[in-house]
């Protein structure tokens, strides 16, 4: 040092910045491996929900490749049962956070080196979808490829303040009236920050409750068939599905958060497009993550109106004993007793009327009456409109096969109207008596008719889709008649 | 061992003068109660939120991620002005007062006088740092009634960001006589160090085909390799959406020594440069 100080210094000069320099490369390989991470949950939470992309197709065939090289690791980790029918272990492994170390380390390992590669070059290239949570990791390793841009490097690192004051004027819009406004600046805040949770739920709370409240009814005729959705779309429906896809998006740029496959599953799917089939879909993801203890109630009401009875049942009597004397859960828990033996009841008829042999179907008869009483009895025990209208649908029932139509239909009318909830459903089985008892029908019975055959056609609607709707129609009603 | 104990004890007597010295600063003092303003006043930011979402009709958690994404902001700019500043001040001020010359003559090295000024300075921006680490923390913890853990790592990394731009900063002080020079110098290698990723679009833009384009795609990359990328040090903010209780996961995990790496390694370059300009300069 004494004898040559410049030459020492910038001896430890340079040796100062190739440190800085190799840890700086060593760095970015670090953000490739995120990046790579978390374009991997997007992928696994897409593919555990079956959330249909057809933009996706390369994402999807990369995502297959790295389920495919990690599926025998994962496979013997899991529990067995845990990886549900047409999943790859990878996707199950992801749901949790469990496996999130060893999926890291697989990630980073020389196993899936090719697929990294493959993922880095897709992503210079722009060609993938699931992308929108790496802007952070990916330009830091100069990912957002070429002559690109990127949103991350404009604010300072302060891109999530910006999201915030983006989010106040979407507010301010919203106090405004310029609904048409917000969207665009919706989709730029999550843009901004992919992990700014209420932003999503407030967003499609917006599209879907608050833009629509103004909108009309649009008669199936005038609505556009949606290839994506696969469903008729009006001015109402096309908002639904905008908040359905912007909520997708949050899932998969936050696949560990509960409020929002919640409110997709709730909010969207049960209120507003009356899809109990996906409403139970979601609940169940967020029943599975950490969650508010209303969640699960939430789920079991729509697996009630899905037709699961049994497994809603299972799900009040756990409530009971986590919460005992839960008078809601004890209500439910009788209602579906009751709805369990309504259901088998309506079952043996069925059975009694398909046999030939006369002592089968007595037997069948004989079920028949046990659980038409039994019902009966879970009915009489409760006190409410709803268990009143219940017996009162078992009484119109039992006129109805002694053939007193008109009777059953009057009894049904009451009862339609002491329990709401039950309208819609009492009015089809009053429909269906006025048929078979060959009773007038009211011009608005004959409209609800109309309105059924028109649902299963719209603008646009292929050919081979509307035949099978037609039939599924057809077949339902024979059904019922 | 002693010697080594008498070498660090004329640099710690100097580190300790110059924090004393900078804690009397009126701008350093401005700054720190303007970004405390700044955190308390994130409390009421969510009022500019209407009855939608502000504690109306839906129950949000708006208001608590704004306070957080505003006083990590905040933290940033006012730390990063208060380390610009005092970096830049404190050789500079020394020269003007002739200070620098009653120090130099007492048996003190440059090297140690450097030492101890560049140490006051850490002092200084660490003390700033931790108040309004501190005050953040109560922020969030009044609203969420949870310790928020994870603002500690932010912080951390947050400094050494502090520590590469105060390192160059006090490089260039060292050549120059006043204070001026060095704060600009100061904002530039801020803002320099946050766009060090576009040099590597330029290396990717260049046409190899060509050989001035090509010459210059290289030079950009081997600029791009070489300085530091402050950019890097964004996962401060990334780690607060993270959730709090549980472990930090793997990958973060893994980042934040090679992150720390990074930034010492950058600010002794920083330092050595300071020294190399430091003794040269006719005192």
């Amino acid at each position: 040092m004494k004898k040559h100080p410049n030459l020492t210094l910038a001896a430890i000069l340079f040796v100062a910045v190739a440190i800085g320099s190799i840890q700086g490369q060593r760095l970015d390989r670090l953000f490739e491996a995120e990046a790579f991470l978390q374009w991997i949950a997007a992928a696994g939470a897409n593919e555990r929900l079956d959330m249909d992309e057809t933009e996706a197709t390369v994402d999807l065939e990369l995502y297959g490749q790295v389920a495919g090289a990690t599926e025998t690791l994962f496979a013997a980790k899991l529990p067995e049962g845990s990886i549900e029918e047409g999943h790859s272990a990878l996707s199950a492994a992801l749901e949790t956070g469990e496996y999130d170390d060893e999926i890291y380390r697989m990630v980073k390992s020389d196993e899936l080196a090719p697929m990294r590669e493959d993922f880095l070059s897709k992503l210079r290239e722009g060609e993938l979808r699931y992308t929108q949570n790496l802007s952070y990791a990916a330009v830091m390793s100069g990912l957002e490829g070429k002559g690109s841009v990127s949103i991350f490097n404009l604010f300072f690192g302060f891109r999530k303040v910006a999201a915030n004051f983006v989010w106040l004027q979407v507010d301010r819009y919203w106090h405004a009236g310029l609904l048409h406004r917000m969207i665009p600046l919706m989709k730029t805040c999550v843009l901004l920050d992919p992990n700014f949770v209420d932003a999503y739920l407030l967003g499609a709370w917006h599209l879907g409750y608050n833009v629509t409240a103004n909108l009309d009814y649009t008669p199936y005729p005038l609505r556009q068939w949606s290839e994506k959705h696969q469903a008729c779309l009006g001015d109402q429906e096309t908002y639904y599905y905008i908040a359905v896809d912007f909520l997708k998006d949050g899932i998969r740029n936050n696949p560990r958060n509960y409020k929002i496959y919640f409110d997709l599953g709730y909010s969207m799917y049960r209120e507003k497009l009356k899809d109990p089939e996906n409403a139970v879909k979601y609940l169940t993801y967020a029943v599975r993550l950490p969650h508010e203890r209303w969640v699960p109630r939430m789920l079991y009401i729509s697996l009630e109106e899905n037709g699961q009875y049994e497994k809603a049942l299972e799900g009040w009597q756990e409530n009971l004993k986590r919460f005992e004397n839960h008078e809601v859960s004890l209500r439910f828990v009788q209602r579906l007793n009751g709805l369990i033996a309504e259901r088998k009841s309506e079952e043996a008829k069925q059975a009694a009327r398909a046999a030939s042999d006369p002592s089968e179907k007595e037997a069948h008869m004989a079920d028949y009456r046990k659980y038409t009483a039994e019902a009966m009895e879970i009915w009489n025990g409760m006190s409410e409109p709803y268990s009143e209208a219940r017996k009162l649908r078992l009484e119109a029932i039992d006129r109805a096969d002694q053939g007193y139509y008109l009777e059953a239909v009057s009894l049904l009318d009451k009862a339609r109207f002491d329990a709401g909830s039950l309208f819609e459903e009492f009015s089809d089985l009053i429909i269906e008596f006025k048929l078979v008892g060959d009773l007038p029908l009211s011009v608005s019975e004959r409209k609800q008719m109309i309105r059924e055959e028109e649902s299963v056609m719209c603008q646009g609607m292929p050919e081979s889709v509307r035949d099978e709707r037609l039939a599924a129609l057809e077949a339902e009603r024979a059904v019922r008649h | 061992m002693s010697a080594a104990v008498d070498y660090f004890r004329g640099p710690w007597h100097i580190a300790v003068f110059t924090w004393r010295e900078g804690i009397r600063k009126k701008t350093l003092v401005g700054f720190l109660i303007l970004s405390l303003l700044v955190i308390f006043a994130s409390f009421f930011m969510s009022s500019f939120l209407n009855q939608t979402t502000g504690g109306g009709q839906v129950e949000t958690e708006i208001d608590g991620k704004l306070i957080k994404d505003i006083c990590v902001a905040t933290i940033s700019i006012f730390g990063m002005l208060i380390t610009i500043f005092i970096s830049a001040s404190v050789v500079p001020n020394e020269v003007e007062n002739k200070v620098v010359y009653t120090v130099l003559s007492k048996p003190v090295r440059r090297m140690q006088y450097l030492l101890g000024k560049f140490l006051g300075v850490q002092m200084i921006v660490l003390a700033n740092l931790a108040l309004m680490t501190a005050l953040f923390l109560i922020a969030i913890y009044v609203r969420q009634d949870e310790f928020p853990k994870l603002l500690l790592w932010s912080a951390l990394l947050t400094y050494f960001e502090f520590l590469v731009v105060s390192a160059f900063t006090f490089a260039i002080s060292c050549s120059a006589t006043s204070a001026v020079l060095p704060t600009i110098g100061g904002l530039f290698i801020y803002l320099i160090g946050n766009l060090t990723e576009y040099l590597k679009d330029v290396s990717l833009r260049s046409d190899e085909a060509d050989f001035v384009n090509a010459l210059i795609g290289n030079v950009a990359s081997a600029l791009h390799k070489t300085l530091p990328n402050l950019q890097k040090f964004s996962i401060k903010t990334e780690i607060l959406d993270l959730n709090p209780g549980a472990p930090l996961p793997a990958h973060v995990y893994e980042q934040i020594p090679n992150l720390i790496i990074y930034g010492l390694a950058y600010a002794v370059s920083g330092y050595v440069i300071a020294y190399w300009v430091f003794r040269r300069k006719e005192l």
